[in-house]
């Protein structure tokens, strides 16, 4: 029902007059209980109409707008508001829809931005590092230990830029929804083992215990993508890794339920500060003590690691006490058929 | 002389790894456009190729479908070497016959070297 509220309400203070003046006409005749009883039945009515219509056509309307606008606001930008309700407020809910549109607009044109130059990298990316390792293996002559030493900078800078822009690249398929996921039964403690596996030598170095303590018997199946999921852990891997100090621990345990198999990474690392407890899982942030500890780190990992997460139904927690240690958990769900992982991804 | 055939459009990392190859041996032929690359497999009968995908003239894959159809050049093995590094885009190059696909940001010249020397041992 499509109506004007300025209308209405024309419409309803026109009867209280009408039924004013003929009120005033019947007084002039003195008829004394009449006009009372007519103006008395046109105010009643009019009070029922204007609650209609502010109810129909204001306040009504005005909980839908509430309720996508908060949605919206919260970064669902697929959202638009129905139309409901009187004229004035339709025009309200077009103009919302349309900046809806042009903000969902501009943040596709920022994620092909992105995209584009992130791929644009690559290419010079590999040059640099290609003839910077070139020079270091001695193909153009001997090289002192000097600079040596500043070329495995060059090295290593040049593969963080890499890896950051794998990232990049990473964060942009899932906001373009290119990120396609590819399910199959996968034994997730033979994952997990062989990932821990990896990242010995680097627990070595940096003097950390590493290890996979006291696996269940018997993890039953789960469906993911097994390339997704080994990013997630290798994320949490690093993390525990790179923000544990020496004679530190970081211990892996896989666990299972009827329901779901659990990864749990703990380490004894610097934590994550409570006021930031909130914020961790978005996009670029990292934590002030973790960009104390270290200068690098893209502040993805654990976005891309959320997203994916969330992609397979599963679920991603941690408990943190700051200068004590983090516990991140991944849940994931055990499903019968892939059928069923697609319908929830 | 074993002779290697690297197609690669980009003149900057086409050099660093004609220098780094030629260094360990090999004869090194140049084709910097997809449909060269497929004329010079014909001609030159290299003993492997090295293939960079996104490519002027004709993709990558389409060089390497041809390759892998033509009776004179089907056994002739394969690298890829893109920056396109999907699950998608490697399942379709090994399904198209590459000997190995290797993402240009992630290896080294001598790595990329000690893989060529690997498949023709």
């Amino acid at each position: 029902m499509k109506f004007s509220i300025q209308i209405a309400v024309m419409l309803i203070v026109t009867l209280l007059f009408l039924a004013s003046l003929i009120s005033v006409y019947f007084a002039a005749q003195d008829e004394q209980t009449l006009p009372l009883i007519l103006v008395a039945g046109a105010n009643i009515v009019a009070v029922i109409l204007l609650t209609f219509v502010i109810t129909r056509g204001i306040l009504r309307p005005l909980k839908v707008i509430k309720a996508v606008v908060m949605k919206v606001g919260r970064g669902d930008l697929s959202l638009r508001i129905q139309k409901t309700g009187a004229r004035e407020i339709e025009e309200l809910q077009n103009a919302f829809n349309g900046m809806i549109t042009r903000v969902q607009r501009t943040q596709e044109m920022k994620t092909e931005f992105v995209s584009l130059a992130a791929h644009q990298l690559r290419t010079p990316l590999t040059a640099i590092k290609w003839s910077t390792r070139m020079v270091i293996d001695g193909d153009t002559g001997p090289v002192n230990k000097e600079q040596q030493e500043l070329l495995e900078k060059i090295s290593e800078s040049t593969d963080r830029m890499i890896e950051l822009i794998n990232d990049l690249l990473n964060v942009a398929r899932i906001e373009e929804g290119r990120y396609l996921y590819k399910p199959a039964f996968a034994q997730i403690d033979d994952i997990v083992k062989s990932m821990v596996e990896l990242y010995q030598d680097v627990a070595k170095q940096k003097e950390v215990t590493l290890e996979v303590k006291s696996l269940n018997d018997n993890i039953p199946e789960v469906i993911i993508d097994v390339e997704k999921i080994k990013l997630v852990v290798q994320s949490l891997l690093e993390n525990a890794l790179r923000y544990t100090p020496k004679k530190g621990r970081v211990t892996v345990q896989v666990l299972h339920s009827a329901k779901e198999v659990q990864v749990s990474i703990e380490d004894t690392g610097i934590g994550i500060p409570k006021d930031q407890e909130s914020r961790i899982f978005d996009k670029f942030f990292r934590a002030t003590n973790a960009k104390e500890v270290e200068v690098n780190g893209s502040g993805l990992g654990l976005y891309l690691a959320s997203n994916i997460m969330k992609a397979h139904g599963g679920k991603i927690r941690f408990k943190s006490k700051e200068g004590k240690g983090t516990i991140f958990t991944l849940a994931l769900p055990i499903k019968k058929d892939i059928e069923e992982f697609l319908n929830k991804g | 002389m074993t002779k290697i055939l690297i197609v690669e459009d980009d003149k900057f990392l086409r050099e660093l790894l004609v220098k780094k190859v030629g260094s360990e041996g090999y004869e090194v032929v140049v084709a910097t456009n997809g449909e060269e690359g497929l004329r010079m497999a014909k001609e030159e009968k290299p003993k492997l190729i090295v293939l960079d995908l996104i490519l002027p003239a004709m993709h990558g894959f389409e060089v390497l479908r041809y390759i892998k159809e033509a009776e004179e050049t089907k056994h002739i093995p394969v690298i890829i070497l893109s920056n396109l590094g999907q699950k998608e885009d490697i399942d379709k190059g090994v399904k198209l016959g590459a000997k190995d696909y290797m993402i240009k940001a992630h290896f080294t010249p001598g790595e990329i070297t000690e893989k060529i020397k690997e498949i023709l041992a």
